[in-house]
């Protein structure tokens, strides 16, 4: 009973929040296709034409950087633009857990990075002449990622005293999480420090999950990769519903 | 029965700037009761207010709220509680409708049941013709309108509203002392109420409590603090707009207790002496006031005496 009522009402926030959306809609989904667009560009044009590995490599990075994108900077921002006015009190005052309102808002900024996934998808087809294969796998890379994407996006949120000063670290942390990780790159290639740095960032792990779905991989092969983001996720997640303060000191 | 609030010892210092908003609050408020909350802006109401929802964690001393203690089970008191949100930044991109809806719906109310009291509260408040425009295209006053339709849906025991009349007109302003009311009489809910219109609350307020400077100065019936104020009479004189000539007021003055509220002045004094001061008027001559009348002390004088500053003897 409990349990039908969270997700009931978790149902109802993201409703509320892609409602959002509708005001936003077109501008938000230009940026959504042009971050992981123009990261895919730069790099094609500097490293001239993929192979179907390499080609793998490019279109799960692109996806990766898509839910950084929406997970990290939109939703960091967006929470702490609402911190700062502290529009939260609206839900503070209604019988509805944190968890799910940090669920409904990752939900509404994961649908905020399909436009960039189908961008992509289709640009691979084009430019790279490879197809993605999408399936239950790949839905299950995705949400882990985000989750923790989510979960990160969340936490400079609500410990950011402005929104501007959100959307500054959210920048940070994107640079951190897209250039300093194995998203592009295999983790071979990288430097040492940037190895052991990969081995704990959820999206060397989301990157990985992800190139191996797309390449149409059964999920035996990438089991170990979910298992440990489905940690990820957790321990992230219990964190922030911890760090969401509905009442101020 | 569990009191609707109970506040003992209550105390709230803002940690930040070191302000101490509210300072050993004592306060009772029965179930069943509208009860005011009445003070000058600054001293304390809100701060009052956040932590009876759950907003604000108190400092000091002991808040229940229906009955569950606030401070170590915060989450028990949202059942029970519907607060109008002076703040719905959160949901400024909803449709009023939508707004009014899912706040129903996530008190708990079936679609069904949320759509219908959804529709009634819109044709009730007089804003149908709004629901479908999104809350950031309206007005300040249609925005309260909309609060207090998502406060009010699902039927609360409790209503806490913080000044939900500030920025309405006068039709729409009865209306919704109307609905406080009906609300009150009909389902038997408490109301906790905010307002700076003494006027009107004398009317709706069953008891009330002034707080100033953190606080609380008195607490009870209009009718018990207009008695411990005082029995005296009220001349109320409305000066023209030039103003009074000067030595007027403080010749009222040796007829009572003088002070000055919404440009006019106002003399409270005894049954003997009311003669004279009305004698005083006269002298000075009616070319210096629009008008004058006499009755019986106001809640407001209450209000002014307690919490509002005195102004004429100073
Ligand atoms: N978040 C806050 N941080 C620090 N100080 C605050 C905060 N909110 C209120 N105060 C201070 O606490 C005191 C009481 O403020 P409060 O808002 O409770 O008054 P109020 O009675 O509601 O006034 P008004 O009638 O203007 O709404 C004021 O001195 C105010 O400056
Ligand atoms: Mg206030």
């Amino acid at each position: 009973m409990a349990l039908r009522k969270f997700f009931l009402n978790t149902w109802i926030l993201f409703k509320m929040q892609v409602a959002l959306y509708r005001f936003l809609g077109l501008f938000t989904a230009i940026v959504a296709i042009l971050v992981p667009l123009g990261t895919l560009f730069l790099i094609l044009f500097t490293s001239g034409t993929a192979t179907e590995e390499h080609a793998y490599l490019l279109l799960a990075g692109n996806i990766v950087v898509s839910l950084v994108n929406t997970c990290i900077t939109s939703l960091g921002q967006y929470i702490g633009n609402m911190k700062e006015a502290r529009g939260f009190d609206f839900y503070a005052t209604l019988p509805v857990s944190k968890l799910s309102l940090v669920f409904a808002l990752m939900g509404s900024n994961i649908m905020l990075s399909l436009p960039g996934f189908i961008a992509v998808g289709i640009l691979g087809w084009l430019i790279l002449g490879i197809q993605i294969s999408i399936g239950p796998g790949f839905f299950l890379a995705v949400i882990l990622t985000a989750a923790t994407m989510a979960s990160i996006g969340t936490m400079i949120g609500v410990t950011s005293k402005t929104g501007q000063q959100a959307n500054h670290i959210s920048l940070v942390a994107m640079f951190v999480f897209i250039f300093l990780a194995p998203v592009y790159y295999q983790i071979e290639t990288l430097p040492l420090a940037l190895q052991w740095w990969g081995v704990i960032q959820p999206v060397t792990y989301g990157a990985n999950a992800i190139r191996a779905a797309i390449a149409g991989l059964p999920i035996s092969y990438y089991l170990v990769d979910l298992v440990i983001l489905l940690a990820m996720a957790t321990v992230s997640l219990a964190i922030v519903t911890r760090g969401i303060k509905w009442r101020e000191g | 029965m569990h009191l609707a609030i109970e506040a003992v010892g209550l105390g709230k210092t803002y940690k930040k700037n070191n302000v101490r908003a509210n300072v050993e609050i004592n306060l009772q408020v029965q179930q069943g009761e509208i009860f005011g909350l009445l003070g000058p802006n600054g001293a304390g109401k809100t701060t009052f207010v956040k932590q009876v929802v759950g907003l604000l964690k108190p400092s000091t001393g002991k808040l229940k709220v229906m009955g569950e203690d606030v401070i170590t089970n915060p989450d028990a008191v949202r059942n029970q509680l519907n607060y109008m949100s002076q703040n719905i930044f959160a949901v400024w991109h909803l449709k009023v409708r939508e707004v009014i809806e899912n706040s129903g719906r996530l008190r708990g109310l079936s679609a069904g049941e949320a759509k219908k009291q959804t529709q009634n509260l819109l044709e009730e408040l007089g804003i149908e013709q709004h629901g479908e425009k999104a809350i950031f295209h309206l007005s300040g006053g249609l925005r309260q309108l909309a609060g207090f339709g998502a406060a009010f849906i699902g039927k609360p025991r409790l209503l806490v509203l913080d000044e939900p009349t500030s920025s309405l007109d006068v039709a729409r302003r009865r209306k919704l002392w109307d609905k406080v009311r009906e609300l009150n009489q009909k389902e038997n809910v408490t109301v906790l109420l905010v307002t700076h219109s003494v006027v009107e609350a004398e009317h709706l307020l069953d008891r009330l409590a002034i707080i100033q400077d953190g606080k609380l100065r008195a607490q009870g019936s209009p009718g018990e603090l207009k008695q411990k104020v005082d029995n005296r009479l009220r001349l109320e004189i409305i000066p023209h707009n030039g103003g009074l000539p000067s030595g007027f007021t403080r010749d009222l003055g040796q007829f009572g207790e003088v002070f000055e509220a919404n440009n006019r002045i106002v003399v409270l004094t005894s049954r003997g002496t009311l003669q004279n001061a009305v004698g005083l008027v006269e002298q000075y001559g009616f070319d210096y006031i629009d008008d004058f009348r006499i009755g019986t002390t106001s809640l407001e004088d209450v209000y002014l005496k307690l919490g509002g500053g005195i102004l004429g003897t100073a």
